[in-house]
């Protein structure tokens, strides 16, 4: 939930640049901060996030998602875009939590307003983030940026 | 002076945790973080995108880091900063600059990050509890 300081009080809406706003996590805890120009750029927020998982799954300190090999992850979210496909990258992480590459590529199918995203990881830490999305919707001059919380994969091995 | 890793009277308990989450910092768009209404906050994990200069960390009204340049996550330099992440999550290893999270002195407290740098994107993470 985002609230933009007008009129003297908080209030529910969308910031454009100069806004002071407030962005609220699932707790009731909130960051604040000032709606930049660099930021003005269409934002779609990726809503009503669910994972679900075929194989095994586990979740994890930190909201990290432990899951194997042969897990099927299937992610799906309300996004105001039409309907379409879009190549999705996970970015790989090293030792010490370095983008190593993003050559995990998977395309999500947006129906009906509902982006369906399934994957299937090898063994190593990814990170589907948000930024690195961002930067291939840039490249693309796709005009818009999403807004999620990025989602970390711990792929372990089968025993 | 601000304790690390704990509160007073103990041991901090996080109830509840972000990801990594991202933000562009710059002198007009400083990010101040909030814990839900009588929880404590922790500041979990901090670094840039790249390395920021002149970043300060506040806890409440005490600058806590004052004008130091943050540093990235390949970074081990001297001079240069990152709070690292906490037990459980990815960890960021431990360099010469890496700073246990910051835990806040009272429930409410916010905690504040500045740059005079143009621009810079952070990594955060926070947390709060009791």
């Amino acid at each position: 939930m985002i609230k933009v300081f007008k009129g003297g009080e908080w209030v529910d809406g969308t910031p454009v640049a100069g806004d002071k706003y407030r962005k609220y996590d699932a707790g009731g805890g909130f960051i604040e901060s000032v709606w930049a120009d660099v930021q003005s750029k269409q934002i779609i927020p990726v809503t009503n996030i669910i994972d679900s998982y075929v194989g095994f799954h586990r979740l994890g300190a930190g909201g990290i998602q432990t899951i194997q090999q042969e897990t099927v992850c299937i992610i799906t979210a309300n996004v105001e875009l039409p309907d379409n496909t879009m190549t999705i990258m996970l970015v790989e992480l090293g030792t010490n939590d370095e983008w190593i590459n993003a050559k995990y590529r998977f395309d999500a199918e947006i129906e009906s307003g509902v982006m369906t995203l399934r994957i299937k990881l090898p063994i190593g830490n990814f990170l589907l983030s948000c930024d690195r999305i961002n930067q291939g919707l840039d490249y693309v001059n796709a005009g818009f940026h999403l807004e999620f919380d990025d989602i970390q994969f711990n792929c372990i091995a089968t025993v | 002076m601000i304790e690390v890793g704990k509160v007073k009277g103990g041991q901090f308990k996080a109830e509840f945790f972000t990801g990594s989450l991202s933000h562009t910092l710059s002198p007009s768009t400083p990010l101040t973080i909030s814990p839900a209404g009588g929880k404590t906050l922790r500041l979990d994990s901090l670094y840039g995108s790249g390395v920021i200069a002149g970043v300060t960390v506040a806890v409440g009204q005490i600058s806590v880091i004052s004008n130091k340049t943050l540093g990235n996550q390949a970074s081990d330099i001297d001079g240069q900063f990152v709070i690292s992440g906490v037990g459980g999550q990815t960890a960021y290893i431990a360099t010469s600059g890496a700073l246990w999270p910051l835990v806040a002195l009272e429930p409410d407290q916010s905690i504040t990050i500045s740059t005079t740098s143009p621009s810079g994107t952070i990594k955060y993470s926070y947390s709060y509890g009791e």
